[in-house]
């Protein structure tokens, strides 16, 4: 099987990202931070925002946090052109996007699980 | 007594000077509202000060002077304040400036330093009269009917409990309201020339000298000496019973105050159970959208994972298309090189001809060819078929984004009850904040000792009694015998005594006949306000005992026990019946000042007390907080309020304000 992520075993994040994912699993809303990853990723992913320049350090292995290999499947899907360091930067980006996207939501009181993600009448384009 | 304004200067929360100017053209109600700790209860007390010189507490206590200035005076060093009342009494114009002032702030400097000035009609009265025109114009034995404290109905409330002993004090106020001291004072008064004829007629006989006399006289002097004794012992002991009973009536209200701390402890306790059991609840409903969340990643994956998908369904159908091209070419190559090779077909098993092995060989240039222009073809991309599936299955696995609405209505939900018993929960806490547990048990205890003590002082009162008795009947014979012995002088002085005697006899009688015709006014007319205001239809009367004690009597005739009708509130509309029945029966005419009266009224009892104010008094001043005396009220006074003021604290260095409402 390609080794779409190169020879990087280990996924990293931000320190405010770190930040934001413990205070969502103190808040009650998520039970590990590697759900709110899973989910910032994927709201990256989905609404194609990423955030990017911040200092990152490890946070968890790839494996733990894509058992399934389903960002790997998802990340070779849409960017097959890229290098694997360059895909796996990328989908860092999305994550460290999504992880504040829902802690500013959470913030405010606007998180709602139940259209996370879906185009709002503010802001159809961007979620 | 109407009064027309109030200035105060230094007193209590109100910095410097501050007025207030009341429209008293017509009869009616004056507003003067304010929350709590504003000052209202500090202007009910300015005006008593100002009249009395003193002032009480809730709990009964004097305050001291100390505590009645300002506290920005005091931290500006100025040991002065000062309250005017204006008032109409009989047409005629009064004022009464109280001040207290003092170089140091001491409590004894300032009562030293105490100034009264009365004037009527331009008059100044003076000193030693001042505060003897003041009482007669509102006794301060009865003022608590006329500037009363809601928070203090309790009092009056005990009255219902039927308790002859606590409410004494009471019940004396209220013999004053109705002017039975008046004909005590001359029933007193009487007794006290029957005995000064008593000890004339004593001096007589020593002067006249003889020994039968002067034998009866001595005798009839030391019976006269000891009954004078007895009663004084009477009155002290009356006096340490009165006491006694203060205290007691005070503790006990301290008692009801905590036993109302020991309800709301319990409604803490309950509160803190439902929120625990809802925080629980919330847990669980968490726990269970934790669950979801973890897997709402694949939700919002599945767009992009179609989209993948078809992608690599392309991508991966394109490769295998020439993978399977290229290997049927190389099977076809591979079978023709074996036939050419053994000179024989292997599909049908014939020998080949040199015709039919250049025709092989022309094929096999052909498939050389075709495989030439295929050229190298990868393996089939076995990991995207892999990822294709995982996205698939990830697909099939998704949350759906419809369970997380019932799992938020459900978090509302709890999250809404938990935020209103939080609120309460905090009201109960603010209340209890401060509050030892051990002062129950502690008061139950002295009230138990006060009894006792009251118990013992009853004892020695009574055998003072018997011993009075006692005497009183010596007396008598020795009077007898008195008059048995004829003499000019001392005959008319018997005759006086006899006359004074029965005149006290006959003050005596009229004064438990005064009373009885005053108490029936009193019953008539606070049932009267009671069937205005009452609670329940079925409530026909309201009866009032020879100690006045209340009771209510139902439409069939049933007097009500108070604890089969037990409730704060109707209790509270049974205590301002009587009030109401005492203002309008009384002998003074008087303003009536009530300081939140409405604390325990619902919105429809509180209205019917509302409508009903305007009729207690030509002037009725409303004390009042935001939450007794809502948006609205207004139009249940209709045309009745004359004023409308507010009493606003603007903080530590302005203090309280009172200022027309806006």
């Amino acid at each position: 099987m390609t080794n779409i992520f190169g020879d990087v075993r280990t996924l990293s994040a931000s320190d405010k990202a770190k930040t934001c994912m413990k205070q969502l699993v103190v808040r009650g809303f998520f039970k590990e931070q590697v759900d709110v990853w899973r989910l910032g990723a994927s709201l990256g992913i989905l609404t194609g925002n990423v955030e990017k320049g911040e200092k990152r350090e490890t946070f968890q292995n790839i494996n733990s946090l894509d058992p399934e290999s389903i960002f790997a499947a998802i990340m070779i899907g849409l960017h097959p052109e890229l290098e694997p360091e360059d895909r796996l930067k990328l989908l860092v980006d999305h994550a460290e996007w999504g992880i504040r996207e829902i802690f500013k939501q959470s913030e405010i009181g606007t998180l709602d699980f139940s259209k996370l993600g879906l185009p709002t009448n503010n802001n159809k384009n961007k979620i | 007594m109407i009064i027309e304004k109030i200035s105060l200067h230094n007193f209590g929360p109100f910095y410097g000077d501050h007025e207030i100017k009341f429209n008293i053209a017509e009869k009616g109600v004056h507003i003067i509202r304010g929350g709590n700790g504003q000052g209202k209860t500090s202007l009910q007390r300015a005006i008593l000060w100002s009249l009395y010189g003193k002032v009480l507490d809730r709990s009964g206590q004097p305050i001291r002077p100390t505590s009645l200035l300002n506290l920005n005076a005091f931290e500006d060093d100025i040991y002065e304040f000062w309250v005017t009342i204006f008032f109409k009494h009989n047409n005629e114009d009064w004022s009464v400036f109280r001040k207290m002032s003092s170089k140091i702030h001491s409590d004894s400097k300032y009562q030293e330093n105490m100034i009264l000035n009365v004037i009527k009609d331009g008059q100044i009265i003076a000193g030693s009269d001042s505060q003897h025109e003041i009482e007669r114009l509102l006794p301060y034995h009865v003022s608590r009917f006329y500037f009363f404290d809601g928070e203090m109905l309790r009092d009056y409330e005990a009255l219902l409990e039927q308790d002859q002993d606590s409410t004494k004090l009471l019940k004396d106020s209220i013999e004053y309201v109705l002017g039975v001291p008046y004909l005590k004072i001359a029933k007193e008064d009487l007794s006290f020339i029957e005995k000064q004829f008593e000890k004339e007629r004593n001096k007589l006989i020593k002067k006249m000298g003889s020994s039968n006399l002067q034998e009866v006289a001595e005798n009839l002097q030391s019976v006269m000496a000891d009954i004078e004794d007895k009663e004084k012992l009477i009155t002290v002991l009356k006096e340490q019973k009165d006491r006694l009973r203060t205290e007691i009536l005070a503790k006990k209200r301290e008692l009801a105050d905590l036993s109302e701390v020991r309800d709301l402890a319990q409604s803490r306790l309950n509160l803190e159970m439902e929120i625990k059991d809802l925080d629980a609840r919330k847990s669980q409903i968490l726990a269970k959208m934790q669950i979801k969340v973890s897997g709402l990643y694949k939700t919002l994956l599945i767009p992009p994972a179609q989209n993948v998908i078809s992608k690599l369904e392309i991508k991966s159908n394109d490769v295998l298309e020439a993978y399977n091209k290229r290997q049927e070419l190389k099977n076809i190559v591979s079978r023709i090189e074996k036939d050419i090779a053994e000179q024989k077909c292997s599909l049908c098993g014939a020998i080949l001809d040199q015709e039919k092995v250049i025709n092989l060989e022309k094929e096999l240039k052909e498939a050389y060819t075709k495989l030439e222009l295929i050229g190298e073809v990868p393996e089939p991309p076995m990991d995207l078929v892999f990822y294709k599936k995982r996205l698939q299955g990830m697909i099939s696995e998704a949350v759906q984004r419809e369970d997380f609405v019932e799992i938020n209505k459900d978090l509302s939900d709890i999250d809404y009850k938990i935020a209103v018993l939080s609120n309460k929960l905090t009201d109960i806490e603010n209340k209890l904040s401060g509050i030892d547990s051990e002062m129950p048990k502690k008061l139950e205890i002295e009230i138990q000792d006060a009894v006792r003590e009251l118990g013992r002082i009853d004892g020695l009162e009574e055998a003072a009694k018997e011993d009075l008795t006692e005497l009183i009947k010596t007396k008598g014979e020795w009077e007898r015998i008195m008059a048995s012995i004829p003499q000019k002088e001392l005959d008319e002085l018997n005759k006086k005594i006899y006359c004074t005697s029965s005149l006290v006899q006959v003050f005596d009688d009229a004064i438990s006949k005064y009373r009885d015709e005053r108490r029936s006014d009193i019953e008539k007319t606070a049932s009267e306000i009671f069937r205005q205001i009452r609670s329940k239809d079925e409530f026909d009367h309201l009866k009032i005992n020879d100690r006045y004690g209340l009771s209510i009597i139902t439409e069939k005739g049933k007097s009500l026990d108070r604890g089969e009708w037990r409730s704060s509130g109707e209790e509270q509309l049974v205590a301002l019946a009587l009030i109401g029945a005492l203002n309008k029966c009384a002998q003074i005419k008087a303003p009536v000042f009530m300081d939140t009266p409405f604390g325990r009224f619902d919105t429809k009892h509180g209205e019917k007390v509302l409508k009903f104010l305007p009729k207690l008094a030509d002037q009725v001043v409303l004390l009042v907080t935001d939450r007794e005396f809502r948006k609205g009220d207004e139009a249940v006074l209709e045309e009745n309020i004359r004023d409308d003021f507010t009493i606003k604290y603007l903080g530590e260095n302005e203090g309280s304000v009172i200022k027309k409402t806006s």
